[in-house]
């Protein structure tokens, strides 16, 4: 059987696009967030044994950590060496602060603001070489909507592949700081505290500007469910 | 897609790299904050230690004890991460460096004010000593504890350095407190205060050259 595969939960994608959505909880603000994904409490469990000096724990964090930060890496900066390199960056951060590690602390929200704030550096570090690289773009993550399997009929991959294409380009269309905070909610899995966190804001601000993409989002693709 | 290799390569990068461990660290970071803590303690000694005179004792021990107070308030704004590894917010932050002198000024003329000629102004005494003695005893903690704190802060280290700078300076005037004497406001303004916001802004500099996540090459 055939199905699209949606990264986004159809609270938001307008009509019916969302044809197997994401299950993940939608009031990720208060519940926390480790207990509703066991890749995060993996996670966590893995950084505190680490913390405590079991080295083999680092390989299972990697595992646990690195998917996420490599796609967040990649979607940013649209170049696969780099983020290796922020990547490989990122796992090093981690591993000289171990023993830094707060006891019952989240690992992924810390991952992702050094991941951030590494990548902003490097982008910083890189424009008096004048490679025009735009933070937080979608790239290489082809669309929000993957066909999963290509089954169906021809016109229904290509309407399929069609929506994923405006779903990107919506997405690049929005504001930065919009768009950053919807896809570290949507995309990466964070909670609102914890994307704000990660942004140094006020968790009523990434709200409202995640709300604003998801506004924007809906209202721009709201034309483009209904030709199909 | 993540290649095998990547991950060889990171697991050998950070096996060729030692990293404390969270007991190691504990260690190391108790020593830096006794030295922190011992020199700033040595030059009080030698510039003469606690100078009591003309000021009632009680009068002495309430202004420092109540600064003492503001001090902690502040570092651990400043110093504390609560149940995150990202640290406190930025308006916590910045409500820790900006409360800090305003709060130890209005204590110490709250104290000052009910004790004669307390306030009276001391026109050999506009606070240029007291700022350097300040900024004397702040300088190494500030430093020490930056240090300890490296690379620490991925999200806002220049808020992250300015309180602690506040908070170290604050900390440096209690002894400056048990030194002098006036409390005259406009000396307060010149030797307390300003310090406070000199190391506010040393910390906001070395928040972002030392405190802040940097990527490398």
């Amino acid at each position: 059987m055939s199905f699209l595969r949606v990264t986004y939960p159809s609270s938001w994608l307008p009509g019916d696009m969302a044809v197997r959505e994401d299950t993940r909880p939608r009031a990720r603000e208060e519940a926390p967030a480790a207990a509703l994904d066991p890749e995060r409490e993996r996670a966590n469990a893995a950084m505190e044994r680490y913390a405590r000096g079991e080295d083999q724990a680092f390989s299972q964090l990697y595992d646990s950590l690195a998917p996420r930060l490599h796609r967040y890496l990649l979607r940013a900066s649209r170049d696969p060496g780099r983020a290796d390199d922020l990547l490989q960056q990122t796992m090093l951060r981690i591993h000289r602060a171990r023993g830094r590690f707060v006891v019952g602390a989240e690992v992924l929200p810390w991952a992702f603001a050094i991941a951030r704030r590494l990548l902003i550096d490097s982008v910083r570090r890189r424009k008096n070489e004048r490679r025009t690289i735009s933070l937080e773009t979608g790239g290489h993550e082809a669309s929000p909507v993957e066909v999963v399997a290509d089954q169906r009929p021809a016109d229904e991959v290509i309407d399929a592949r069609r929506l994923g294409s405006a779903i990107a380009a919506e997405i690049e269309r929005l504001p930065e700081s919009h768009r950053v905070a919807f896809e570290l909610i949507q995309r990466d899995g964070l909670s609102i505290r914890e994307a704000a966190a990660v942004l140094g804001a006020t968790p009523t601000a990434v709200k409202l500007r995640a709300h604003r993409a998801y506004v924007a989002l809906r209202s721009a693709l709201g034309d483009v469910v209904d030709e199909q | 897609m993540l290649s095998p290799d990547l991950k060889q390569r990171i697991l050998a990068a950070a096996a060729a790299e030692a990293s404390p461990t969270r007991r190691q660290r504990v260690v190391r970071s108790a020593i830096r904050a006794a030295s922190a803590l011992a020199v700033p303690l040595l030059l009080f000694g030698l510039i003469g230690g606690a100078r009591l005179a003309p000021r009632p004792p009680w009068l002495v021990a309430t202004t420092a004890l109540g600064t003492a107070v503001i001090a902690a308030c502040a570092l651990s704004g400043a110093f504390g991460r609560g149940p995150s590894m990202l640290g406190r917010t930025r308006r916590r932050l910045l409500t820790a460096a900006v409360v800090a002198p305003v709060a130890f000024l209005i204590w110490k003329v709250a104290a000052s004010s009910g004790v004669p000629h307390m306030m009276d102004p001391w026109p050999d005494r506009p606070g240029l000593r007291c700022f350097a003695v300040t900024t004397l005893l702040a300088a190494w903690p500030l430093v020490a504890l930056a240090w300890e704190q490296r690379g620490s802060d991925p999200v806002h280290p220049r808020s992250l350095g300015l309180a602690l700078g506040v908070g170290i300076a604050a900390a440096a005037a209690v002894l400056v407190d048990l030194w002098c004497p006036v409390a005259h406001v406009p000396h307060l303004l010149i030797g307390h205060v300003a310090p406070m916001l000199l190391l506010g802004g040393l910390g906001v500099m070395l928040g972002a050259r030392v405190l802040g996540v940097r990527a490398e090459g």
